[in-house]
């Protein structure tokens, strides 16, 4: 037995991030995260950790996608866009809060900045990524395979478990609505 | 604290009034016959379990005549005997758990025929055909006491004897604290 | 922490006023053996063992522990017993094959993987309860549905309900189940959220069956190791094989009749274990110590002076019965067949009553061998057909899962029978 300091300390640190997953990568990057290089593009040092997608069935039409987004390199990376398997469109989302004052989602203008050196979190709440036009039902234990692009035109893929979860209801600010709850669920 | 001390000795003194008891038997303690019965049956106070029931028959001589298990129906428990059983003074020994799950044990003597009697008492409780001592157990004990009645003068010992402890046992504990308060640690316990 | 510091500070102080008391009875006991020659509080008499000095206070807070997930074997049976445990079964839907099956042991064995090494576990609603792990093992095991789902041929012969014994009352809401996991920890809290992350694992195939909440005493309240005691106030589990050992290793890794998908597998019994402790309250002190064999202070047979002394089922009292009885609980567990051994690791329970019912509490009784019908049955035959201690208990519930070897890194709990 060991005593997991780790997570005593990822506890402090852990406010604002839900996700803070401390085992390996759940799924896998195409390209290698080793580029120090430079002249590498983003996708070769991007990686990916505890992803998983929120279970929908195809009624449901559409779902979310989370995880921690990495980039090992000096600069700093930016998905602009995003495909998945099984969803007719994705797109990148932001939750923010609206002029009525209730948080509501919408496309991220620009995409999501991964830091040099850092990650950027994906979580119900937060930024995430949208799965729309859903083409058949997302079922718990299932894998989604999602494939980012980022801005220097690189792709990196990565799979994702779909895993049962209630939360993630966020209004659309976009008139699709979410189609089988009430959901303000701002947490 | 010292009333809950004192109540514990006043229940464990009245233990045997919980459980069935012995009360008849054929033959009777101390009863002479004109030739050895079928049987011994023995009677309680209430319905005993039909578990684990024994009674043991042995002769003067401390050889079994009759072992093992019993035959329970309600508050009875009968044990047969073997046929032409010869004249001579019989010791009974039994143990039958009561209905409260107790075990109980006790022993009783009768005399068949027309042999003289010896002794007041029954053969040396020791014999069970010269094998093992007894060996100290307090509950065994306990068991085989639990037949024994508690007079009101043993009750009135006993609480004697359990404040006398209790007050040498209270100044000991007062000495003992007027001692720890100077010593900060308890750590020994 | 600060909360820790109190507590030991706190420490001397209960047992002082328990020691006052059981002293003060003791020397009442004696005052009153002298003058009736009487020796009926012997054994309660003595003065409690030395409570064990409080370790020095640790310097991390013990809900950092971890036990490790993956290897040969699944935790939660080595393991020493955590101080509080869910046994949750499932009943799997009738449309869960044997790829959902797949699916869903991916799923708990990653939430498990990380939950156990105080990470959250993916989607966790609550990641900040999973940061503390005390120790949390959760162990899966396999029905006889499960195992028709993926396998139907690879099914260990004892892998079914337990022949009927006189003695059970068994209730379906007890017994049975396709999925069973055993989720330990010393910290309840820490069972919650384990046990909600992973049945809402579950709920997408199938259903909780039963759920079996069961306590020991708290981590740290005595000395590691000490024999846990039941609700009955008994010592309970003191001839209990110990792992590490080669005889644990027999009892309970050895499956050579078993599958070979079952290697570095065991099994587990389940039985729900009702008392009627209010009948119980009605027997005294030697009574219960002889419906057992054993005395209620320590532990130690009637024969004998310390708990793991060996009894001596050839002593007999002045009256010549045996002083452990034919129906003592210990005489009829004993086996001089070295084949009919169990691992025990068993919980009490005591649920919630209202009104003046009497009391829903017993013994979460889980055992582990590596054969069923070879070594658990013939101990339950026995006690079933005469032990007095049936007078107060009762099986309510019964189950019997195998348990798939551990996974290592990468794999997932149950992978060796998709290959069966």
């Amino acid at each position: 037995m060991s005593t997991t300091k780790t997570a005593f300390a990822a506890m402090a640190a852990a406010a604002a991030i839900a996700l803070t997953g401390c085992g390996g990568p759940v799924a896998d990057a195409e390209a290698p995260a080793a580029a120090e290089d430079a002249t590498g593009t983003a996708a070769e040092s991007f990686s990916a950790e505890d992803a998983w997608v929120k279970a929908a069935t195809e009624d449901d039409g559409m779902t979310g996608a989370f995880g921690i987004l990495g980039n090992a390199s000096g600069t700093d990376a930016t998905v602009v866009s995003a495909t998945a398997s099984g969803a007719g469109m994705v797109e990148l989302h932001e939750v923010v809060t609206g002029d009525d004052g209730n948080s509501v989602m919408r496309e991220k203008e620009g995409g999501f900045t991964i830091p040099a050196g850092g990650t950027h979190v994906l979580e119900p709440g937060a930024d995430h990524i949208m799965l729309m036009a859903l083409e058949k039902d997302l079922e718990p234990g299932t894998e989604v395979a999602v494939a980012l692009e980022f801005s220097d035109g690189s792709t990196a893929e990565f799979t994702a478990p779909v895993k049962a979860y209630e939360g993630a209801n966020e209004n659309y600010d976009g008139g699709h609505g979410d189609g089988h709850d009430d959901g303000h669920a701002e947490h | 604290m010292w009333c809950a001390a004192l109540g514990g000795v006043v229940l464990a003194g009245s233990p045997a009034a919980a459980h069935d008891q012995l009360i008849a038997s054929t033959p009777e303690d101390g009863e002479r016959l004109d030739s050895a019965p079928e049987d011994i049956t023995l009677t309680f106070s209430g319905d005993v379990l039909d578990l684990g029931a024994a009674v043991t028959v042995l002769d003067s001589g401390s050889t079994p005549v009759a072992e093992g298990e019993a035959r329970v129906d309600g508050p009875d428990v009968v044990q047969g005997l073997p046929p032409d059983l010869p004249d001579g003074a019989y010791t009974v020994r039994w143990r039958v758990v009561s209905g409260d799950g107790h075990p109980i044990s006790g022993t009783f003597d009768f005399i068949a025929g027309d042999v003289p009697e010896e002794t007041d008492g029954p053969p040396p409780a020791t014999a069970d055909g010269g094998t093992a001592p007894p060996p100290p157990s307090p509950a065994a004990d306990a068991a085989a006491s639990s037949q024994t009645s508690f007079p009101v003068r043993t009750v009135v010992l006993a609480l004697l004897g359990a404040a006398t402890g209790l007050s040498v046992y209270c100044v000991a504990v007062f000495a003992a604290r007027r001692r720890s308060r100077r010593a900060p640690h308890h750590q020994d316990q | 922490m600060d909360g820790d510091r109190q507590g030991s500070a706190e420490r001397p102080r209960t047992p002082f006023s328990r020691r006052h008391l059981l002293l003060g009875g003791a020397a009442a006991g004696l005052g009153a053996s002298a003058l009736v020659g009487a020796d009926l509080l012997a054994g309660r008499g003595e003065p409690p063992a030395p409570a064990p000095s409080p370790a020095p206070a640790p310097e991390e807070p013990d809900g950092g522990e971890t036990v490790p997930f993956h290897g040969p074997h699944q935790a939660g049976v080595e393991t020493p017993p955590q101080a509080h445990a869910n046994f949750v079964a499932f009943d799997l839907a009738a449309d869960v094959d044997r790829e959902r099956t797949r699916r869903l042991l991916t799923l708990l064995t990653d939430d498990v993987a990380k939950l156990s090494q105080g990470d959250a576990a993916l989607a966790d609603s609550e990641p900040e309860l999973a940061y503390v792990p005390a120790r949390l093992t959760v162990t899966f095991g396999f029905g006889p549905g499960l195992v028709e789902r993926v396998a139907p041929d690879a099914a260990p012969s004892w892998l079914r309900p337990l022949p009927e014994f006189a003695v059970d009352r068994l209730r379906d809401e007890w017994s049975d189940g396709d999925l069973l996991l055993q989720v330990c920890a010393d910290d309840p809290l820490t069972v919650a959220h384990a046990t909600r992350m992973l049945t809402k694992d579950v709920r997408a195939f199938g259903a909780v069956r039963w759920v079996q909440a069961g306590f020991r005493r708290a981590r740290g309240s005595e000395a590691a190791g000490t024999t846990m005691r039941n609700l009955m106030g008994q010592v309970d589990g003191t001839v209990n094989t110990a792992p590490g050992t080669d005889d644990f290793e027999r009892i309970v890794w050895d499956g050579g009749g078993n599958p070979d998908w079952l290697r570095g597998g065991t099994s587990l019994v389940i039985r729900r274990i009702a008392m009627d402790l209010d009948k119980w309250d009605r027997l005294d002190r030697s009574g219960r110590e002889e419906s057992v064999g054993r005395r209620l202070a320590d532990g130690a047979p009637l024969t004998g002076s310390r708990e793991h002394d060996e009894p001596d089922f050839d002593a007999v009292t002045p009256l010549g019965f045996p002083v452990i009885a034919e129906f003592a609980h210990i005489r009829r567990a004993r086996t001089d067949d070295p084949a009919e051994r169990i691992f025990r690791r068993a919980y009490n329970y005591d649920l919630p009553v209202t009104g003046s019912e009497g009391q829903d509490a017993g013994l979460v009784f889980a055992s582990f061998q590596a054969d069923v019908d070879r070594q658990f049955v013939p101990i339950q035959k026995r006690l079933d057909e005469l032990d007095l201690l049936n007078e107060w208990i009762s099986p309510i519930g019964s189950a019997v899962f195998a348990i798939p070897p551990g996974c290592e890194e990468g794999g997932f709990v149950g992978e060796t029978l998709f290959d069966a």
